[in-house]
């Protein structure tokens, strides 16, 4: 048994929109000749490469798959642009010829990801802090698939888990997914630095996306009834407006527009 | 792996085939199958592969692992879906198969089935409590056991259930898995009755529904002691010196009951078993033969079942009955001595009977004649015993008595009765004997005597004296004596008498012999004519005296016209036959005798033979009633008429003797109506000392021997008439009758003997007639003569014989030596 599959390349994220390239490279035995390379994705042929068939190369039409390019062995693949349905299970089946028609295959699954249209959100959130006020944020991701992970830094540093609230995923009806995390601790003198504490919340996505929001407080010296603590704030939202512009309600398309094919450059690059 | 690919679920029986479904249709007419690919989902390379790229796929190269499936595997592309049949799978075949088709169009299609192969258990071990491996039987147990079974069960993939069975009906069963995939299910029996004996116990283990399932079945076996014992028939009486088969039968046993038989204890040993088809029932015979000392025995039949030996025996008694035959013995009186029974004496016997059952009747029997009750002969049967009043020596003999009961007749060893008696004379001697002078006569005397031993005496009479006999002429030879006698004169004519004693006695009677001159025969008479027919004619006569020799006789037959003899015909006996004859004729006929002394007087007669029929009732009337008397009349007229001078003279003859016998008349003897009664009951005519001899008395009546005692009496001069016999009343009747006799002997006289002589000279065998001696009258012939004289008693005439005395012959008859020639 001489025929060997060396290696499957799947990229386990795609970005949704972008071209996956699938690798699958075998090895054949001395005197073995190759029957057939099987493309499969959940178990359903999609493409197939046959030396010598009258027709050796023919693609079959899934949702989401479409070959748009093969190298002449049928080994790399391009497929067309990755939609949701483009996510799944690929196989490459690799058999020589008879009479043993010796079978090799491999599988790897393929995740089609889709970026939130803006960055992590921070509310909740004032301006000033007393020592030994309490501190009650939330950090809300944007809409993408599959969900995205966040985590919290006060003053640049990972906050401890006693601070750290369990994260709550939304899922939407069209299968886009929410994250929203809380951040709750007291002010202690520790958290002044030249008179300002930072908390700053970090959305994560595999390692294709990564994005943060940080907020700033002073130390107004005098310590705020409880009663303050509870009620909005509406300074407190002008303010977090001025410092965070992503944050404001005319700014989104903007994002949007500048921020994906940035990000989207990023990755290409990282994957090159 | 392939999520997506469809799986199908199947199980398989090891050792049956199995088929994997693989769909390779398609709908599309242009399309085709070009290639299928059977893999087993551990391995790289398929297992079997249909390959139809370059030619039809109905003659599409087919490939199988030979390390796999084989030559078992074989597509079945014509079913709906197509299937992968697969013979005889193997354990090692279950797994997840993976079936690819590859189209010439269309998308690859790739189907999965599970497949599960059920490995029926193969190993079942029964263990009893003691952990022995039972295969077909367990047991013997015996009632009241109790016993566990242990089933265990491996070898099954997945692990199999096991379950117990009695009689096929399920029995709740603990099981508890063991190491491995094996199983033990357990089975409780008990405490077990007769009643579950067979029964079919049966560890039965499967896996699965499909399969078949493994299973063992023991036999309950259980060991019983017998039930019963029975001797058939028992308690019966039993015959001795009959055989039995005796039978003992003995019922639930198992294994069956050895059966024994014991009488008073001690074992039978020739006894046969035999065994009913169903095993339950011992029957055992014994042959036995039992006697009369079995009785009150014993007999045991014991049954026993020899698996059991711990366990009595069961026994059925019967105390024997025997019934046999009467035994019998017969005892004389105690008080009679067996070898001096003497006639006279009374006699008893007793029967000594051993009988079970006692004897209805008892019987005695006489040399094997049975004894009849009868007091007027002597003969008393009481009870038992047996009286014989006065025995004689009839009444000698074996004596036996017979015992009857339902048995059989058991008779006793003879008992043989000797009784002594004094010698008497035998009867049936030649008492007289004609001798001539100077002839050598040997007289023998037979004596009967009990004992045999005896000796004799003789002594000579005649009318003048009476003389012993020397011993030197006599011979003895047991009970016989002879002696030899020549007579020299008239003298020596007389009678010799015999006398014998032995220890009980002497002989009362001497016997008597006459010896007496011999002479021609007497004529015969009382001729008759009979048989008569047209051509021969029968003659039959009474015999005369023979003179004292043997005689014979004549039959002349003469035409009487022409005198010629036309048949003459001699006999030892006077009975004559004349054949050849001429129907209707009289012929003269005459019968004599004759002896080597000459010839009697011939008896003349006329015969006739018949006439043709158509004249026979003529002559009936005139001839045939009085033939006889008219013949002899007419013989008699003829001898008148042709010898009227001898007539004469032997009228003259008969005158003188007449007158001689008045003279001797006072010397007879007085009557002997003085005779004693004998004693003898059992008398019988005893006639040892008549003289049936005697030619005056026709030997054929029984009466003569009273003639002849009378006659002893009157002879006897030496002993004196026995002393008290009692006179018969029949001796007068004889008396009476006597002198019917005499007038025969006086008949022939008036044939003239001259004429008789002349008609038979023709004959010259026959001895000529002899003449009349004048004056020498011969003993019989004067008797006869005497007799016709008609005086007194008749047998007088002995003494008053008209014949010489013999008177100068005394010194002879002195001198024996002179008498023997």
């Amino acid at each position: 048994m001489s025929l060997k599959l060396l290696d499957l390349r799947v990229p386990a994220y795609v970005l949704f929109g972008s071209q996956p390239e699938l690798t699958c490279q075998w090895e054949l035995g001395p005197n073995e000749m190759l029957y057939s390379i099987k493309w499969y994705k959940d178990g359903k042929e999609f493409f197939r490469h046959l030396p010598r068939d009258p027709e050796p190369y023919r693609k079959f039409h899934l949702p989401g798959v479409e070959v748009e390019k093969s190298d002449a062995l049928g080994s790399n693949i391009t497929l067309s642009a990755a939609t949701l349905e483009t996510g799944g299970r690929y196989r490459c089946e690799i058999s020589g010829e008879r009479p043993l028609f010796h079978t090799v295959s491999d599988h790897a699954d393929m995740l089609i990801v889709v970026l939130p249209e803006y960055g992590p959100a921070i509310s909740g959130f004032r301006t000033h802090y007393q020592i030994g006020d309490r501190v009650r944020v939330n950090c809300t991701s944007g809409r993408s698939r599959p969900a995205i992970r966040l985590a919290w830094y006060i003053n640049g540093e990972p906050a401890p888990f006693s601070a750290t609230m369990t994260p709550v995923v939304f899922k939407d009806h069209d299968g886009f997914e929410t994250t929203s995390v809380g951040l709750d601790f007291r002010v202690t003198e520790q958290h002044f630095r030249n008179g300002a504490f930072k908390v700053k919340c970090l959305a994560t996505l595999a390692s294709i996306y990564w994005r943060s929001n940080e907020e700033s407080a002073r130390n107004s010296k005098t310590r705020m009834i409880d009663a303050l603590e509870v009620m909005p704030y509406n300074a407190t939202d002008s303010d977090a407006a001025k410092l965070l512009p992503g944050n404001f309600a005319h700014k989104p398309k903007f994002s949007a527009i500048l921020t994906v094919p940035i990000v989207q450059f990023i990755i290409y690059i990282y994957l090159k | 792996m392939l999520v997506s690919v469809p799986m199908t679920q199947l199980v398989a029986i090891a050792g049956e085939p199995v088929y994997l479904p693989c769909d390779i249709a398609t709908q599309d007419e242009d399309d085709a199958v070009l290639l299928v690919l059977w893999y087993r989902e551990d391995l790289g390379t398929p297992i079997y592969s249909v390959d139809a790229r370059e030619r039809d796929f109905g003659v599409a190269e087919r490939w199988s692992d030979e390390s796999v499936f084989a030559s078992r595997a074989y597509f079945l592309p014509e079913r709906r879906p197509a299937e992968l049949g697969v013979d005889r799978v193997r354990a090692s075949d279950q797994g997840i198969y993976r079936c690819r088709v590859d189209f010439k169009q269309a998308q690859t299609r790739n189907s999965r089935v599970n497949l599960t192969v059920i490995v029926p258990p193969n190993k079942m071990v029964i263990t009893d409590d003691k952990g022995d491996v039972k295969q077909a039987i367990v047991g013997p147990y015996v009632e009241g056991d109790t016993f566990t079974l242990k089933c265990d069960v491996s070898g099954g993939r997945p692990r199999p259930w096991v379950k117990w069975y009695r009689d096929e009906v399920e029995v709740d069963t603990p099981a508890t898995a063991l190491q491995g995939n094996a199983v033990r299910g357990v089975i409780h029996v008990g405490p077990l009755t007769r009643a579950d004996v067979r029964a079919a116990l049966t560890c039965r283990a499967s896996n699965h529904l499909r399969a078949h399932p493994i299973e063992t079945t023991l036999t309950l076996d259980m060991n019983f002691p017998p039930l019963t014992v029975h001797i058939l028939g028992s308690n019966q009486p039993l015959s001795a010196s009959r055989r039995y088969d005796l039978l003992c039968q003995s019922s639930g046993s198992r294994p069956p009951a050895s059966i024994t038989w014991w009488k008073n204890g001690h074992r039978i040993n020739n006894a046969k078993e035999t065994l009913s088809s169903d095993g339950n029932t011992t029957t055992s015979t014994v042959s036995l033969q039992l006697t009369k000392a079995d009785a009150g025995a014993k007999l045991a039949c014991r049954a026993s079942n020899p698996q059991m030996p711990s366990v009595a025996a069961l026994e059925d008694d019967w105390l024997l009955d025997i019934q046999y035959v009467p035994e019998t013995t017969v005892r004389l009186g105690t008080n009679l001595d067996p070898k001096n029974i003497r006639e006279g004496t009374d006699v008893y016997f007793d029967c000594i009977i051993k009988a079970h059952p006692y004897v209805y009747k008892v019987e005695w029997r006489h040399n094997r004649k049975t004894l009849v009750h009868n007091v007027g002969q002597g003969i008393i049967i009481t009870n038992q015993s047996l009286v014989l009043q006065g025995v004689g020596r009839k009444t000698a003999g074996n004596y036996t008595c017979v015992g009857f009961n339902a048995e059989g007749d058991g008779e006793s060893k003879p008992f043989s009765l000797n009784v002594l008696y004094a010698p008497t004379c035998r009867s049936s001697q030649q008492r007289v004997h004609g001798v001539a002078k100077q002839e050598r006569a040997h007289i023998t005397c037979h004596v009967d005597a009990n004992p045999a031993d005896v000796s004799f005496r003789w002594t000579f009479n005649n009318t003048a004296n009476s003389n012993e006999v020397s011993d030197s002429y006599v011979s003895r030879s047991g009970t016989s004596s002879t002696v030899t006698y020549t007579p020299h004169t008239e003298m020596d004519y007389g009678t010799l008498l015999c006398w014998a004693h032995n220890r009980i006695g002497k002989q009362r009677v001497p016997c008597v012999y006459h010896i007496i001159a011999a002479g021609r025969p007497d004529q015969v008479h009382n001729c008759t004519v009979v048989n008569a027919s047209l051509t021969s004619f029968g003659i039959r006569c009474a015999e005369g005296f023979n003179g004292g020799l043997p005689q014979s006789f004549l039959l002349e037959v003469r035409d009487i016209i022409s005198q010629e003899i036309v048949a003459n015909v001699s006999s030892a006996v006077p009975r004559f036959t004349a054949v050849g004859l001429e129907p209707g004729k009289t012929y003269a006929s005459a019968v004599l005798a004759y002896n080597a002394k000459g010839r009697g007087d011939p008896y003349p007669l006329r015969a006739s033979t018949l006439r043709p029929p158509e004249k026979h009732h003529v002559h009936d009337k005139s001839l045939d009633l009085p033939r006889t008397a008219f013949q002899i009349s007419g013989a008699m007229s003829a001898a008148v008429g042709g010898g009227g001078v001898l007539m004469v003279v032997l009228v003259l003859f008969m005158v003188a003797v007449r007158q001689r016998c008045a003279k001797r008349k006072p010397r007879s003897a007085p009557p002997p109506s003085s005779q004693p009664a004998s004693p003898d009951k059992l008398r019988e005519k005893d006639d040892s000392e008549s003289d049936d001899r005697n030619p005056d008395i026709i030997p054929s009546d029984t009466d003569h021997m009273q003639l002849d005692y009378f006659r002893q009496q009157q002879v006897s001069t030496i002993s004196p008439p026995p002393g008290n016999r009692a006179p018969r009343g029949s001796v007068a009747g004889v008396r009476g009758s006597i002198p019917g006799y005499c007038p025969l002997r006086t008949i022939p006289p008036s044939t003239h003997p001259q004429a008789m002589h002349d008609n038979s000279t023709a004959s010259s065998s026959i001895p000529p007639p002899a003449r009349f001696a004048s004056g020498a009258c011969t003993l019989p012939r004067g008797a006869g003569a005497c007799a016709s004289s008609g005086a007194g008693i008749p047998l007088q005439h002995l003494r008053t014989l008209p014949r010489p005395l013999p008177a100068p012959a005394p010194a002879p008859r002195h001198t024996p030596r002179d008498t023997p020639l």
